[in-house]
């Protein structure tokens, strides 16, 4: 009795087979999977703040995922929800808040919509670039992965991006939107339901665990900064100008560091499409990585509408 | 004939509520399929460095999105379309980043009773990763996962004849290539 030839079709399963036994996995997969589910979980619920529950906040996590295409796939996450206003409810930083307050005097112009610049649909960075924070170098990341007790979150994309939001820039009553798992492009969304801006996030690959960084916050057209440009060493006296579209705005403007002190405030009319200038000063010259940070308040009722945050160095 | 990626059988995976039975799920899922799933994604991307982070990130999705599945029997199902998916992605951005890097595709095993068998499966595998994506995709689902056309078609998000098509047009591709040569 003699075998029967094989047919291309099985000498092609036969060939792939044996090229499968090739591949063999990493024992930690399990381990790796768990740590990541871990990190969604606590980057999911975090929020949820027995102060804020005392003080009868609403406080709501939601996860929803429609269906396994990549794209199709959509995670949110809710912020506290203050009772009052944003502006009201904002927590003071660790240093004076900008000297003007957000007075916004015109209403918005209908039709003008929040364009973020980059697309919602980024892909990861693999290699670590320049970022502003929990990591700003490569050695922070060093210092991270020695001892991740203090940051056990920076290793999900979505946990950097709630932590800089609420521990950094100290905003409530937005949330987050993340189109994809793997995208590293986290929208802000205000309690209006209008984008904010866009968290830009960078992954660092060169160890275990991975870990990520916020690099930028965009807005796009609607709102920009054209000087200084991002990651320029600034001193004081440096010229702060944009554009902004749509509304009057007054703009304010805060410098800070990567440890989160503001260091120097500013503020300046602007609005009509009319370009705007300031300067802005400071005395501390104890950073060497910061971010200019600006944003502007729905005149309707003072919810944060716009920001950006901009990656600067200390000028020397 | 290898079932590699063909399953256990849809009893394997029943409703779990509770976070700590969605974790067991994920093991048993883990335990069952993570291997087959890895070497599936390092065919489809032709990176099995990267085919191993594919998988985990269908794992992560797969349990984050378990109570919103309408038949947690599926699950299997789900993550191999997940995973499909996912390479997808990757070799989207992979094919943008490097354009025009020659990038090493699946490393050949050295370890071969014969030399002339070695060539022809490395031109195979090199040939493999030549053809249009959801060729490929055809190919490996039904002749290493040992797929039906059916369940080839769902992992695809496609018909049951572009699955039928896709397959022919590969294989008309590489059978030149699978002449036994014995």
């Amino acid at each position: 009795m003699t075998t029967p030839p094989l047919g291309p079709e099985d000498r092609l399963a036969a060939l792939l087979r044996e090229q499968a036994e090739t591949v063999v996995p990493a024992g930690d997969g399990l381990a790796r999977i768990r740590t990541r589910v871990a990190a969604r979980r606590r980057a999911r619920w975090f929020l949820i703040p027995s102060a804020a529950v005392a003080t009868g906040l609403a406080a709501v996590a939601v996860l929803v995922l429609q269906g396994p295409d990549d794209k199709s796939s959509l995670r949110q996450v809710t912020a506290p929800s203050p009772s009052t206003s944003a502006t009201a409810t904002e927590q003071p930083s660790p240093s004076p808040e900008p000297s003007a307050n957000p007075q916004p005097s015109a209403t918005p112009v209908p039709g003008v919509s929040p364009q973020p610049s980059t697309s919602a649909t980024r892909p990861a960075t693999s290699a670590f670039v320049p970022a502003i924070w929990p990591f700003a170098s490569h050695a922070q990341v060093e210092a991270w992965r020695a001892d991740q007790s203090s940051k056990p979150w920076a290793g999900d994309n979505l946990g950097v991006a709630q932590h800089f939001v609420t521990d950094y820039l100290k905003l409530t009553g937005v949330h987050l939107v993340q189109s994809c798992l793997s995208c590293d492009v986290v929208s802000i969304v205000n309690s209006d339901g209008r984008d904010v801006g866009t968290i830009g996030l960078v992954r660092e690959d060169d160890g275990w665990p991975r870990a990520y960084s916020v690099s930028t916050v965009t807005y796009g057209s609607g709102f920009q900064v054209t000087s200084p440009t991002e990651g320029a060493a600034i001193r004081s006296g440096t010229t702060v100008s944009g554009t902004i579209v749509g509304v009057d705005e007054n703009i304010p403007i805060a410098l800070m560091t990567q440890d989160g002190r503001t260091i120097g405030t500013a503020a300046t009319p602007a609005g009509s499409g009319r370009p705007w200038s300031t300067t802005l000063t400071w005395t501390d010259d104890n950073w060497y990585t910061g971010a200019l940070v600006l944003k502007t308040y729905s005149p309707k009722d003072g919810v944060i509408d716009r920001l950006i945050v901009l990656r600067v160095t200390r000028g020397t | 004939v290898s079932t590699a990626l063909a399953g256990t059988g849809d009893d394997a995976v029943t409703r779990a509520t509770s976070a700590d039975q969605v974790d067991d799920q994920l093991t048993e899922l883990y335990t069952a399929h993570y291997r087959s799933l890895v070497r599936l994604a390092a065919f489809l991307t032709g990176d099995r460095d990267n085919a191993e982070e594919v998988v985990q990130d269908a794992y992560v999705k797969v349990h984050g999105s378990w109570r919103g599945l309408r038949d947690p029997a599926k699950a299997e199902a789900y993550l191999r379309t997940t995973v499909v998916n996912l390479s997808r992605s990757r070799l989207r951005r992979r094919q943008v980043a490097a354009k025009h890097r020659a990038e090493p595709l699946l490393d050949v095993a050295s370890a071969e009773s014969s030399a002339m068998r070695t060539v022809q499966r490395e031109a195979v595998l090199h040939a493999l990763q030549q053809l249009p994506q959801r060729q490929r995709e055809a190919v490996v689902l039904r002749y290493y996962g040992d797929l039906s056309e059916a369940q080839t078609a769902a992992a695809m998000g496609c018909s049951a004849g572009a699955v039928k098509s896709h397959t022919s047009r590969a294989m008309t591709s590489l059978r030149p290539l699978l002449e036994d040569r014995s």
